[in-house]
Parts: structure tokens; sequence; C-alpha cells
């Protein structure tokens, strides 16, 4: 068997997941036929399919304004998130003054602060983008501050031996150390910018007649167009799933490249 | 020298290494260790009542059954961690104040800890940066380090990744030699590598002392590595570890493979190993 072929691997990785999916089709075919399930409780699979069509345009520009949200939660979370993890690792005090609330910013239900958000940033873009940013945030702080705190004892002997000064430890070493984690974290926060910008529209707009996906499951929902709800709500899951494997290939390729292989965390 | 309470064994006073006990004899203290003792807690007592002096140029091994904090000594004379009871100077000075001052320390791990992310030039690189060394003089000192250690300039643009084990570690003593030390200390540096391996490395680094003559200290568990590499070996026993014996050995420098089937190379080594056994014990 050669595992080395790259075409070959990627089938092993994307047949079997589809083999599941054709399966499931099929049961929910059967189950929405056998127990004559109306539609607005379960639509069947080929009415999806057809919604999917026939919404391909709204979909795709509802992508664009979610997805446009959710880079922006990302990228102001890889960027604040790291920046923290900088300042948590510098001392063990700010660590423990303020590590709490970031936990309880991982713990608040995103839903109950929303409207508080909505409230202070206003209706809009913004709004949506800080939802998507508080609830990615957490991973790339936690991931982060642990990669910048797990060093190798004898490579920080090795610097002071050197005499560096605190700069050049968290820059040559710390920071270096810490990209495994903070990529790690990178992962899961970008799947959760994607729900947090969705969950973001189900309390703001973008103005009239420019909505994201959050905005469109949640019509849907409303007025019982189960099928089109679910041609969202799959698109949403798709464009995740686009995202987290995006963010996957950056990581694998900076990881390879840099250091000893596609690792989670170093050591 | 260690004092008096120590056991004195030099089976080497007739032979030709006698001038070089002699310049030892006369040269300057680096290293003076008096009644030191570290205790990491109150229940952990790791290292106590060292007395030893090591003298500039000379190549000293710490022998001693795993454990007896043969590490934890080469760390205090790094002046990474400081004695619980005692006192230790390097150059006159406090550990860290004569690394701080114009002492250049270089250590060197058990593990080849290199950097992954840096290139095998600038994994050596890296000591010149962090002492701030103005870059022109990098390429010259690189060059000359990797040199030394048997590595092609091909070699210096890889990672540290594509290396085997064994070049690993000789990039690990070029990271310490291109400071151009004063005072290099090794830490069982070779002790995962295969037999062969060890011994080629340590002709090579007792042929690069011989060369550069910076003071080594080195530690192993490893009886022959010491007897062949060191002017003299300071047996340790188990911990908390103490210097129970002092043994010059008297074969003349450069020191060639053949040292090793010599009688004599046996005998010692014998002896060491007896005198390693009771330590343990």
């Amino acid at each position: 068997m050669n595992t080395t072929n790259p075409g070959r691997k990627f089938l092993e990785s994307i047949v079997p997941p589809l083999l599941l999916f054709a399966v499931v089709v099929v049961v929910w075919h059967a189950c929405v036929l056998g127990f004559h399930l109306k539609p607005y409780v379960l639509p069947a699979p080929l009415a999806v399919a057809k919604a999917l069509v026939n919404d391909r345009a709204i979909l795709v520009r509802a992508v664009g304004y979610t997805g446009s949200a959710a880079l922006c939660g990302f990228s102001a979370s890889l960027l604040i998130g790291t920046a923290i993890a900088f300042v948590f690792s510098q001392s063990r005090i700010i660590r423990s003054c303020g590590y709490p609330y970031f936990i309880f910013l991982q713990t608040v239900p995103i839903v109950a602060i929303a409207p508080l958000i909505v409230r202070w940033c206003g209706n809009g873009f913004q709004s949506v983008a800080f939802v998507s940013l508080i609830l990615s945030l957490f991973p790339i702080l936690s991931n982060g501050t642990q990669g910048l705190l797990e060093i190798d004892p004898d490579l920080l002997d090795l610097f002071r031996l050197n005499n560096a000064s605190r700069w050049q430890i968290l820059t040559k070493l710390r920071f270096p150390s810490a990209v495994p984690g903070i990529l790690a974290g990178a992962r899961t926060s970008s799947g959760l910018a994607v729900v947090g910008a969705i969950v973001g529209e189900f309390f703001v707009g973008y103005g009239s007649k420019r909505f994201g996906l959050g905005y469109l499951i949640n019509t849907t929902n409303d007025q019982l167009q189960i099928d089109r709800l679910f041609a969202a709500v799959f698109t949403s899951t798709l464009f995740g799933i686009a995202i987290f494997g995006l963010v996957n290939l950056i990581s694998v390729t900076i990881l390879r490249r840099w250091y000893d292989g596609p690792v989670e965390h170093r050591n | 020298m260690c004092d008096d309470r120590k056991e004195r064994h030099s089976p080497a006073s007739e032979t030709p290494s006698k001038k070089l006990d002699d310049v030892t004899e006369t040269a300057t203290r680096l290293i003076e260790a008096r009644d030191v003792a570290v205790s990491f807690g109150p229940l952990r007592p790791v290292l106590k009542e060292i007395t030893c002096d090591i003298h500039e140029g000379e190549f000293v091994s710490l022998l001693g059954p795993s454990g007896c904090g043969k590490s934890t000594l080469l760390r205090l004379v790094a002046g990474l961690i400081s004695p619980t009871s005692g006192q230790i100077t390097l150059a006159g000075l406090s550990p860290v104040a004569a690394r701080r001052g114009d002492q250049r320390v270089a250590f060197v791990f058990q593990e080849p800890n290199l950097l992954p992310w840096r290139s095998v030039a600038d994994n050596i690189r890296l000591p010149l940066e962090l002492r701030g060394l103005p870059r022109r003089e990098h390429a010259e000192r690189i060059e000359s380090s990797l040199k030394l250690i048997g590595l092609t300039a091909d070699d210096s643009q890889k990672p540290p990744r594509s290396l085997s084990g064994g070049m690993r570690m000789r990039v690990s003593l070029a990271r310490a030699l291109v400071t151009q030390p004063d005072l290099l200390l090794l830490d069982e540096p070779f002790a995962a590598l295969d037999d062969v391996l060890r011994q080629q490395l340590n002709e090579e680094l007792a042929q690069i002392w011989m060369q550069h003559h910076w003071t080594g200290l080195f530690v192993t568990h490893n009886v022959a590595e010491a007897v062949f590499l060191s002017q003299r070996v300071l047996v340790m026993n188990k911990r908390p570890g103490t210097i129970i014996a002092e043994i010059q050995i008297p074969f003349p420098y450069p020191r060639k493979p053949e040292l090793r089937a010599d009688p004599d190379f046996a005998r010692l080594c014998g002896e060491l190993s007896q005198q390693l056994r009771e330590a343990a014990r």
C-alpha cells in the first residue's frame, strides 16, 4: 500500500465521510417517506437540494457577509489573543489576575451578552465581528500562553548563559516556541469565529437586503421554510469546514517548513 | 585539587604526563569550590562538602553514578543555580558576575537542544546574536566553528531535523565553541550516541581542546570516556554527591584511538570502575 501518494491519501480521507453522508441521506429520505413527515418538520433531501440551488445567489452573498465578519473576528482574536498571551507570559501576577476573566469570556453564554454588544457597538458589521472575536479569542489565548511558558528549561539556560535579555528570550525563544501552540489554537478558533459571526447575525443585520447566514437561518425558521433553513445550515457547515481546512493547511505548512513536522504541540 | 580528606590517587607519577601535572599545579585557579552544598528543599540534599579547584586550561571529568548531582555541580559552576551553603567562584567572582564580566562560559547539554526553526548555521549564530557581536564577524566565526566539528557549508543551511543524532550533537558543540569560550561545561553530551560515534567524538573533542585550550569540565558516567579525555578525574558518590577521589590521568596528548588498547588505560579504567561501584553502593 502506497500511503505516501498524496492523491491516494486525499481519497482515503474524503471517501469514507462521503459514503457515510450518502447513507445518512438515504436513511433520511426513507424516514421522510416512511413516517410521512411534513416538510415543516423535516424536508426531504431533494427539497433541501432544490432550496440550495434556488437560493444559491442569496447563500453566496450571505457567505460573503458572514465570512468577512468571521475573518475580521478571527484576525482580531489572533492578534489580540497573541498579544495578551505575551503579556501573560511576562508575569505570574498579571496572569493570575487576568486569566479567570478570560475563562469567564469563554463560559458566558454568548446569546445572553450579544444584545449588550449590539447596544455598545451599534447595529451592524462591527457587532457581528465583535461576537466572533469574543467566541474565538480563548483558544488562541490559552494555547499561546501555554506555548510561551512551556519552554525547555535547557534552552532557557542556554539563553541565560549567553546573557540574553528578557526581550531576546521573548523574541528568539518564547515566541517561536509558541507558534505551534498558537496555530493549534487558531485551528479551533477558526471554526468558532464562524459560529460567532452566525450567532452575532441572529441579533444584528448589516442593513436592508444585506444579510449573512445567521439572519437567513433565523428568518427561514420564523417563516417555517425548513428546506431553506436546512440549505442555510448546510452552507454554514460547509463554510466552517472550508475555513478550518484552510487554517489547518496554513498551519501544517508553517509547521512543516519551520518545525519538526506537523505537530499539535512540541513536547 | 581536592582537600586532604579526599583520596589522592595518582598512578601516573612516573609517566611522561608528569610535566602536564606540574603545569596545572602552577596554573591559575579558574574554579574554586569550598564546602559547597546544594539541596532542593530540606529533605532533598543533592550535593554536600564539595571542595575542589579547577585550573585554567585544564580538562577535568566529573565521574559518578547516575543521579549523584554531577549535572547540578556543572550548573553551579555556570551560575545557573546558587549553592545552599559554601562558596563557589569563577575567576575569583561569583559565577554569574564572572559570566556577565569577561568570562565566556559555554554549556553543551545532554540533548543537542537545537532550535528547530533555525538552520544549522543560524543555530550556531545564536550565541553571537545574543552577545551582540557585530554581524560582520559572524560568518567567519561560524565557518571556523563548522570546520572544527567537521560539518560542510552545505550542512550549514539544513534544518536540524534533517541531521543524524551525531551530527546534531556536533552542531551543539559548534554552537558552544563559536563563542570562543574560556570555560566549556559539558553535561554527558555523548551519552545518547552509539559507542563508535562516542569514541570518535571523544577523539575530536580532545583534539579541539588541545588546539584551543579552554578549560573543560566534562560530566559523564562512562569511565573510558572520562579517562580518554581528561587530565584529571573527580569521582563522586551517590546522592548527596560529594567528591570521594581525584585521579590524575597520566597519558600524554594528543590521545590517539590506540590508547584505548593500552594496558595502563585498561588498568586505570578498571580502578575507576571499582571506585564507581563503591560510590554507587
